[in-house]
């Protein structure tokens, strides 16, 4: 059986690589995207096979939303969440962000199959264990 | 595992930090569920997380110096992160936007102890002023390096014969624009309003002493333009509006986009970081 696949979409690798490495021990698979430009190309070529989604707000637009009003990145991720929930409509998404106070953020996370955590408070085992509810 | 990453932000040359590759090393070595070992790991995550996330915002300032106006979002409210983040910034001198985040920070801070101090119980206020002062409570005391101040601090840019190029009403600064290789000079000062067409930003000091006359030391900062450099002393009434400082520079020759950081203190103590974008054209 394959295990799930969990789309990771954020720039920074400091702590990122702290939440794959949980999640490996915990066999999920785990595909990094650092780009917002490679996003839609992978969600195109490998987005029925995606369990679960997590995303960051603040991100370089690059060129897909530069003519967007990202507020210099650090909403780039509601305009991906938008392109995402169009393509997988019902595929759950964790919005982990150091900005989880947006209104953006709020506003979504009150929508089905959304969870909006700050990277402050949620330590790797307990993105696991959000990620584990959110798969059930 | 190491903490180092060699391109953190893309196109911006990581910062090293060995405390940051120490904490990350003693995490991974805390396995288990135990209670203390989850309450050490907890602590650790909260330092890691204070360390990656201002040497991040650092780099991200220098690839995107815009991004100052939006950091505030990203700033926590629990002192022990903010105090481990300022440590961070200390070994971080030398970088644009090391200044601004401290600035930022100290600011949450202030906030964070003067509402501790106005909800300290009626006992301890007693006690306070009867000359007895918990330790706790000592921490929220009025200092003498600090003198409270609550008004705007304003922000506009003149041309070299002192007209307004952008911060009057007439020319409001979020829609004016500054002609390119022309002398000018940013005007700052502080009132208690904020200031029609000008850049305002509040500026509240909350946890010092109490007194009609006010000072702040002012200087400017900029990845992209040279200003001048040095400390200028505003003091003033706090009930009227001070008079303006003035830092010359040159707008480059071609057209775009420059954060200007202005920063506020207080004998040595960083109050206020304030960023205004302004469009050369």
């Amino acid at each position: 059986m394959q295990p799930p696949k969990v789309l990771f979409i954020e720039e920074d690798l400091a702590s990122v690589r702290f939440y794959i490495k949980e999640m490996q021990d915990e066999k999920l698979e785990v595909v990094h995207i650092r780009k917002a430009d490679e996003v839609l190309n992978k969600l195109d070529s490998a987005g029925a096979t995606v369990s679960l989604i997590i995303l960051d707000s603040a991100m370089p637009p690059g060129k897909s939303y530069e003519s967007k009003a990202t507020e210099s990145g650090t909403q780039t991720g509601q305009f991906l969440f938008a392109d995402i929930r169009e393509r997988l409509p019902t595929v759950p998404i964790i919005i982990l962000s150091n900005f989880s106070g947006l209104e953006w953020i709020q506003k979504a996370s009150e929508k089905p199959k959304v969870k909006s955590l700050n990277k402050l408070a949620t330590l790797p085992s307990d993105l696991i264990k959000h990620i584990r509810m959110m798969l059930k | 595992m190491t903490n180092q990453s060699k391109d953190q932000v893309e196109g911006v040359p990581a910062i090293e930090s060995k405390v940051a590759d120490t904490l990350s090393a003693a995490y991974d070595l805390l396995k288990g569920s135990d209670p203390i070992i989850e309450d050490t790991r907890r602590s650790l995550w909260r330092r890691l997380w204070a360390e990656n996330t201002t040497r991040e915002w650092i780099q991200r300032l220098e690839a995107e110096p815009s991004f100052c106006s939006e950091l505030h979002h990203g700033i926590p409210d629990d002192l022990e992160v903010l105090n481990a983040m300022r440590a961070s910034l200390t070994r971080a001198r030398g970088h644009f936007g090391t200044y601004f985040i401290l600035g930022l920070l100290n600011a949450r801070i202030e906030r964070t102890n003067a509402e501790r101090y106005k909800a300290q119980p009626a006992w301890e206020d007693n006690n306070r002023q009867q000359g007895f002062c918990g330790l706790e409570s000592r921490k929220y005391l009025p200092t003498a390096d600090r003198i409270n101040y609550s008004g705007f601090v304003c922000i506009g840019i003149q041309n070299s014969h002192a007209e307004w190029l952008c911060g009057s009403p007439d020319k409001p600064y979020q829609t004016s624009a500054i002609p390119k290789n022309t002398a000018c000079r940013i005007a700052v000062w502080c009132q208690a309003e904020p200031s029609a067409g000008s850049f305002s930003e509040d500026l509240l000091i909350e946890t010092g002493l109490d007194s009609d006359m006010v000072f702040f030391y002012v200087q400017v900062d900029c990845a992209t333009l040279p200003l001048p450099y040095g400390r200028k002393k505003l003091f003033f009434h706090r009930k009227v509006k001070s008079e303006s400082l003035y830092f010359d520079f040159f707008t480059p020759k071609r057209k775009g986009s420059h954060a200007v950081c202005i920063q506020l203190f207080q004998s040595q103590s960083l109050v206020k970081s304030a960023t205004m974008v302004i469009h050369v054209l």
